[in-house]
């Protein structure tokens, strides 16, 4: 399940990469951004995750809280429909749910795959994107706001499940504004974020999955 | 509402059981029992519970039971689909599970397909059910080659309980929990699955009702 998990998150965190010899513009503006993303060290935003499922009318909507410490913390705190907890610290990952109300532990140590994909979503979430690889096909299909298309290459595993993938930046070009991905089985997913608050001084609760904050 | 189910049950038993009404009475019993929606779409967090184990999911599910048809998407909380299927006319015409689960091999849409059908099909007694006695409420009984189910109803005619016996054995009960009224329907905000056959126990909380 684990892996799965993980291969959602590296597809939901943005588990892309640039294709190194695509488009040069498309390259340079993502290194712009990350030179803008330097200075952040800790980062709170709200969230909106709308999944459209291609069985269903009606979205999933999903909202909450990220936060993330540069270098090995992040945290995704769902408020709706149902409070639920994920804190990544370096290897380990701990969910907590309000239903179940069992922290579960899981070390990355264990599940490469799973380390696999916190490596990718590191990637973006901490603007490290010299590193990232050439899986996928990238352009810039928007200046203002600065947006990116990453189409997977056929040879990527990712390819089996996703088509595309739609980053959107900030104004300051720094961070996340909007993430969209259609995935090859006709759903959509999209996560919006808002009340981004840079560098804000963080309590240790946050990155307690079984704690409030 | 299970503690009114076990006082109902331990009154059945101590009746000796066997106290069938008269007819009349039965269809009296017949009018007051609630029926329920056979077409819905329902949002609901699920909790999976096996061997001190337990996983959250989200489920949406649409049901219809006229035409052994049913819609489900299964996601964890975070967002990533787990399990997918469309059965249309008691068929599957969609499937998708993904591979972690598939890989413990059996049929995992199927079991789910199963489940669904247990808690949302079927939760009226067929007319030719015994009703073996009345207190607070009703305890209907349906038997057919070896298998038995009994529905529980309480005093204003909600099913609270359905319970499936073969060979009298329990292999699963379902609690309906805590019904309240919405738009002119009464829905259980909880409902419970125990399978005693396979050990697992769901725990569904009705989250919305859509269109």
């Amino acid at each position: 399940m684990y892996k799965k998990i993980i291969f959602f998150i590296g597809g939901l965190f943005f588990s892309c990469s640039i294709f190194a010899q695509g488009n040069k513009n498309a390259v340079d503006s993502l290194k712009e951004v990350e030179k803008n993303n330097i200075a952040i060290t800790t980062l709170s935003a709200d969230f909106i995750q709308t999944k459209h499922l291609s069985l269903f009318q009606e979205p999933i909507v999903s909202r909450g809280k990220i936060y993330l410490k540069k270098p090995g913390l992040f945290a995704w705190r769902s408020t709706s429909p149902i409070k639920y907890n994920m804190v990544i610290k370096g290897m380990a990952i701990a969910q907590w749910d309000e239903d179940s109300k069992a922290l579960q532990k899981i070390s990355l140590n264990s599940n490469p795959a799973f380390s696999t994909a916190i490596d990718q979503m590191k990637l973006w979430f901490y603007g490290d994107y010299a590193k990232l690889s050439d899986n996928y096909e990238i352009s810039v299909t928007s200046e203002n706001p600065l947006t990116f298309k990453f189409v997977p290459h056929q040879d990527f595993f990712t390819a089996k499940v996703i088509d595309s993938m739609s980053v959107v930046f900030n104004s300051e070009k720094s961070y996340l504004k909007k993430i969209s991905i259609a995935e090859k089985s006709g759903d959509t997913m999209e996560i919006d974020f808002s009340a981004v608050t840079i560098n804000p001084k963080l309590g240790e609760k946050v990155w307690e999955a079984a704690s409030a904050v | 509402m299970r503690f009114r189910c076990v006082v109902l049950g331990i009154i059945i038993f101590l009746s000796g059981c066997a106290a069938q009404v008269p007819l009349a009475v039965k269809a009296q019993y017949l009018q007051e029992i609630k029926s329920y929606p056979a077409h819905e779409t329902l949002f609901n967090s699920i909790v999976l519970k096996y061997k001190w184990q337990s996983f959250t999911v989200m489920g949406i599910t649409t049901f219809d039971e006229p035409t052994d048809s049913i819609d489900v998407s299964c996601l964890n909380l975070a967002g990533i689909k787990l399990m997918e299927f469309s059965l249309k006319r008691g068929q599957f015409v969609k499937k998708f599970v993904i591979p972690w689960i598939g890989k413990y091999g059996g049929d995992a849409a199927g079991a789910v397909r199963d489940d669904i059908k247990r808690i949302y099909f079927n939760r009226f007694p067929d007319k030719n059910a015994a009703v073996l006695r009345m207190g607070q409420g009703s305890l209907f009984v349906e038997r057919n080659a070896g298998f038995e189910t009994r529905y529980f109803f309480d005093r204003q005619g909600q099913l609270i309980q359905k319970r499936h016996y073969e060979k009298g054995k329990i292999i699963w009960a379902i609690f309906y929990e805590n019904y309240k009224e919405r738009q002119g329907k009464f829905y259980p905000q909880k409902i419970i699955l125990k399978n005693h056959r396979w050990g697992y126990k769901l725990e569904a909380d009705l989250k919305e009702i859509r269109k």
